[in-house]
């Protein structure tokens, strides 16, 4: 008999890791609509305290923060069971087509976000009254603040929109 | 003429709770029966979700029930009233 190929193992693997993600209930304690919130509420600190750790150009304190917003990220994915990361073939049609919407409110989100705090800058450093430059930490701390917000904005959404996960 | 509101979308009602209570299913059950997650079946029974229509002929196919027996655009009449009407009147 043929071994399966390393393509069949993965997808069993990643199939068994998905029923394993959908069904886990480890997490249950999480996940009343409060707690969902209050968790969403504190990830947005987190990915704030990170942005502005790198902003002010603080390197030891930057590790424990970007740590502390990637334990956020781990948790609202165990949360909302994988919602939205999980393949299409793994997940059922209403799970598809809620991450669908929040994928977009998610993309409108950061867009938006993103274009204002760029253009705030642009004016700030344009700005000759304020004498202000733009400098490496600060396209630093933009970095992370579009590198987290694009990890963690769908699964946000979903923990504080959702009557059940 | 602009798009119509989210809250005017048609909605399609069913009969899946009391389905489910006739067979004694649990919504697990229903779920791995017809391959959706046990809160989608939840989310069918309040009717927060219209399903697609492959989905609506599984749960046709299972229940073994013509799909308009369970899904339909105007609500359904509760059990008791299609039950219990007097002689006469139609049900």
């Amino acid at each position: 008999m043929n071994k399966p190929d390393a393509r069949a193992r993965h997808e069993a693997a990643v199939a068994r890791a998905a029923a394993s993600l959908l069904g886990d209930t480890r997490y249950d304690r999480w996940r009343p609509t409060g707690r969902r919130r209050l968790l969403v509420l504190a990830a947005t600190l987190s990915i704030i305290l990170t942005c502005y750790t790198a902003w002010i150009g603080d390197v030891f304190m930057l590790l424990p923060a970007i740590l502390v917003s990637g334990g956020f990220w781990w948790i609202l994915r165990k949360v909302v069971r994988g919602m939205a990361d999980l393949p299409d073939e793994f997940v059922d049609e209403r799970i598809r087509a809620v991450r669908n919407e929040h994928y977009l409110y998610a993309y409108r989100l950061l867009s938006g976000g993103a274009c204002l705090v760029m253009l705030l800058m642009f004016m700030a450093a344009d700005a000759r009254q304020l004498a202000w430059q733009v400098e490496a930490r600060h396209l630093e701390a933009l970095f992370w603040a579009v590198l987290l917000s694009s990890l963690m904005l769908p699964s946000m959404l979903l923990a504080w929109s959702q009557r059940e996960v | 003429m602009g798009r119509p509101p989210k809250s005017n979308a048609e909605q399609v009602h069913n009969r899946l709770a009391v389905l489910r209570a006739e067979r004694r299913l649990s919504r697990q059950e229903l779920a791995d029966a017809v391959g959706v997650h046990y809160q989608t079946i939840g989310y069918l029974e309040r009717e927060e979700y219209s399903p697609t229509l492959a989905l609506a002929l599984r749960v046709a196919a299972f229940f073994e029930l013509p799909v308009e027996a369970i899904f339909s655009l105007q609500a359904f009449a509760p059990m008791s009233e299609s039950l219990y009407k007097p002689a006469g009147e139609p049900r």
